[in-house]
């Protein structure tokens, strides 16, 4: 088992970690504006 | 339910548990039986994590919400891809070097018997106790819509979870899973085409979501800092991202999903499958009970959807009150449904006064009609007080039955099996390995064959499952008790994830400071929740901070070398090979 074995994308973990952190702050801005969109 | 519909779910369900049982036949081994080889690979992870969470009551309730307070709840799935995000970077590589069967194994790697055996324990109170309820949830709805016989809907689905997950273990809850999983959302897909193609005869789809919008319904995100506003960014952010922290990186259930896999890379990229996909998934099941509320401006509801809880008025001398409420109903429905089709005119005509007033007159007859449900609901009470009168969980099955073509309402009937299966599948897994591993192997019999223990695990997971089904059919006779269970496990979830937050984060804390911690921790947290108000969900960050306090409070006044081994170490016993 190698403990620290790097992701098939990206490169490095730390970058897929900022990947998804970046979606779920595009999810947020999305549902806002969807709110604002049909409030 | 026709014949079609019978042959559709009994051919998924069976289907999927067989296939199963086949493909892990012959589990001798630990190593096999609980982590599968290490062969999985992440999107089976990613399927096995999202059915380990999405239970029936997932596909049940969510709808439910949708149709009667809209897309609010979403939010509180935020915190969730954080959660996972640390918990792949921080759990993941220390569970996968620590070579752990549970993640209780690790507490004692880290601290000491005690602190492990702490871990353990409150895992099985709190899940023993909510494995039942998994089962119990959509089995009384099924029975009350369906009529049919709730000890048999119990016995079948917690029979069939018993019978694969003993016969294969953990790869076979997550082989299974992965084919549940594709079930569930082929259905769920299915049911919201039909649903909007119904929708879309009476209004097209883009004045549907202004209708939507002008009822409320659309309200995905609040920034708002009002404590009595329930669902907000922030209560999403910050306690559900403590909630999702223990849940995927403490519980068994979830632990034992991605220990399965074939490295670190791909249990990881299993967690980030879930980071990814989660809130959309939630946002789709609360947008599907949205359509069914718009569907619902052009049909006629029922006045409760529970329509079982009206039985006992129906023979009362009440049933005339009864009537009169229906009346009420059946105006106020025909009211708004003129509404509604002005609003949608003012709408499609870009007319925003009209669809202002409109809109406004709308709300006001969803309020009326509130209250009248309201009223019925009171008058249930009134007749008889052992009736529980929600019906939020029966939204969208009444939906499927009265609206769904043949076949297809078969196929929804298997989602919800599906996804009661697959989540109480999980819970008796862990359940079996935790008893197992951390308390039969490390205190009763530590020097066994590998078979001795896989057989003892399979005995104690059909004990388990057994257990569960028996919590299932008494579970009736103490309504309340489901809701305690859930407000028990919450209580519990704070301190398990101060237990691994110290053993990560803090490296001078040692065993017995973290145990008194967790001990302090619980009694708090009890105390807290019996002499105040404050919501449950809170009580996962208050644990959480207290243990860390605590611990490293006690661990400056603790005199050094009180029975502790330094932090790291290796206190297991030699003859289980650090296990």
């Amino acid at each position: 088992m190698k403990p620290e074995e790097q992701p098939p994308f990206l490169g490095t973990w730390p970058r897929i970690y900022a990947a998804v952190l970046g979606w779920l702050g595009l999810m947020v801005l999305l549902m806002h504006l969807f709110t604002l969109t049909y409030r | 339910m026709s014949g079609v519909d019978w042959v559709v779910l009994a051919s998924t369900l069976l289907a999927i548990v067989l296939y199963g049982m086949w493909r892990t036949r012959g589990s001798r081994d630990l190593e096999r039986y609980f982590r599968g080889d290490h062969r999985m690979k992440w999107g089976t992870i990613g399927l096995s994590v999202m059915a380990t969470q999405a239970s029936a009551i997932t596909f049940l309730s969510t709808p439910g919400f949708g149709y009667e307070k809209g897309m609010m709840f979403v939010q509180n799935y935020l915190g969730l891809p954080l959660a996972l995000v640390i918990v792949s970077a921080l759990f993941i590589p220390a569970y996968f070097r620590a070579n752990v069967y549970t993640s209780y194994e690790y507490l004692e790697r880290r601290f000491d018997l005690k602190t492990r055996q702490l871990g353990a324990l409150l895992f099985l109170v709190q899940r023993g106790l909510s494995a039942g309820i998994t089962i119990y949830a959509p089995a009384i709805i099924l029975s009350n819509l369906l009529g049919w016989d709730l000890r048999l809907t119990i016995l079948a689905a917690g029979g069939l979870t018993i019978a694969y997950t003993v016969s294969g273990g953990s790869p076979a809850v997550s082989l299974t899973q992965k084919h549940q999983m594709a079930v569930i959302m082929t259905g769920m897909v299915v049911a919201f085409a039909i649903l909007v193609a119904d929708v879309t005869k009476q209004i097209p789809f883009s004045t549907a979501l202004g209708v939507a919008g002008r009822m409320g319904r659309l309200e995905a995100m609040s920034f708002s800092f009002d404590p009595h506003v329930r669902y907000t960014f922030w209560s999403g952010m910050l306690g559900g991202l403590f909630l999702a922290l223990s849940y995927f990186g403490t519980d068994q259930s979830q632990v034992g999903r991605y220990l399965t896999g074939a490295s670190t890379a791909e249990s990881r990229l299993g967690l980030m499958f879930n980071a990814v996909l989660k809130i959309p998934m939630q946002f789709f099941i609360l947008f599907v009970g949205v359509m069914v509320c718009v569907f619902y401006q052009f049909t006629a509801p029922p006045l409760l959807f529970k329509k079982t809880a009206l039985q006992a008025v129906e023979a009362s001398p009440r049933v005339t009150d009864l009537r009169a409420l229906e009346a009420r109903h059946a105006a106020l429905f025909e009211e708004k449904r003129q509404a509604v089709r002005s609003l949608a005119t003012a709408l499609e005509r870009h007319d925003d006064g009209a669809a202002a007033s409109e809109g406004q007159r709308v709300r006001d007859l969803l309020a009326r009609d509130e209250a009248v449900r309201t009223e019925a609901k009171d008058l249930v009470a009134q007749v008889n007080p052992a009736v529980r009168t929600n019906d939020t969980d029966y939204v969208f099955l009444t939906f499927v039955l009265a609206f769904l073509p043949r076949g297809v309402i078969g196929l929804l009937i298997a989602v919800i099996f599906c996804a009661a299966l697959s989540a109480s599948a999980s819970e008796i897994n862990a359940l079996g390995s935790t008893t197992t591993v951390d308390l039969y192997r490390r205190l009763v019999r530590p020097a066994e064959t590998e078979r001795h223990y896989v057989r003892v695990s399979k005995v104690l997971t059909a004990c388990w499952g057994m257990l569960a089904i028996g919590f299932a059919l008494f579970a009736g006779l103490v309504e309340n008790l489901i809701e305690a269970v859930n407000i028990l496990g919450s209580l519990f979830y704070g301190t398990i994830l101060g237990l691994f937050l110290t053993a990560f984060l803090l490296k001078k804390v040692r065993g017995t400071a973290v145990f008194l911690a967790a001990l302090g921790a619980e009694a708090a947290v009890i105390a807290l929740y019996l002499a105040t108000s404050i919501g449950y969900l809170w009580f996962n960050v208050i644990g959480c901070a207290l243990v860390l306090a605590l611990a490293s409070l006690l661990q400056t006044v603790l005199p050094a070398g009180s029975g502790d081994r330094a932090p790291g170490g290796n206190a297991v016993a030699p003859a289980l090979g650090g296990r």
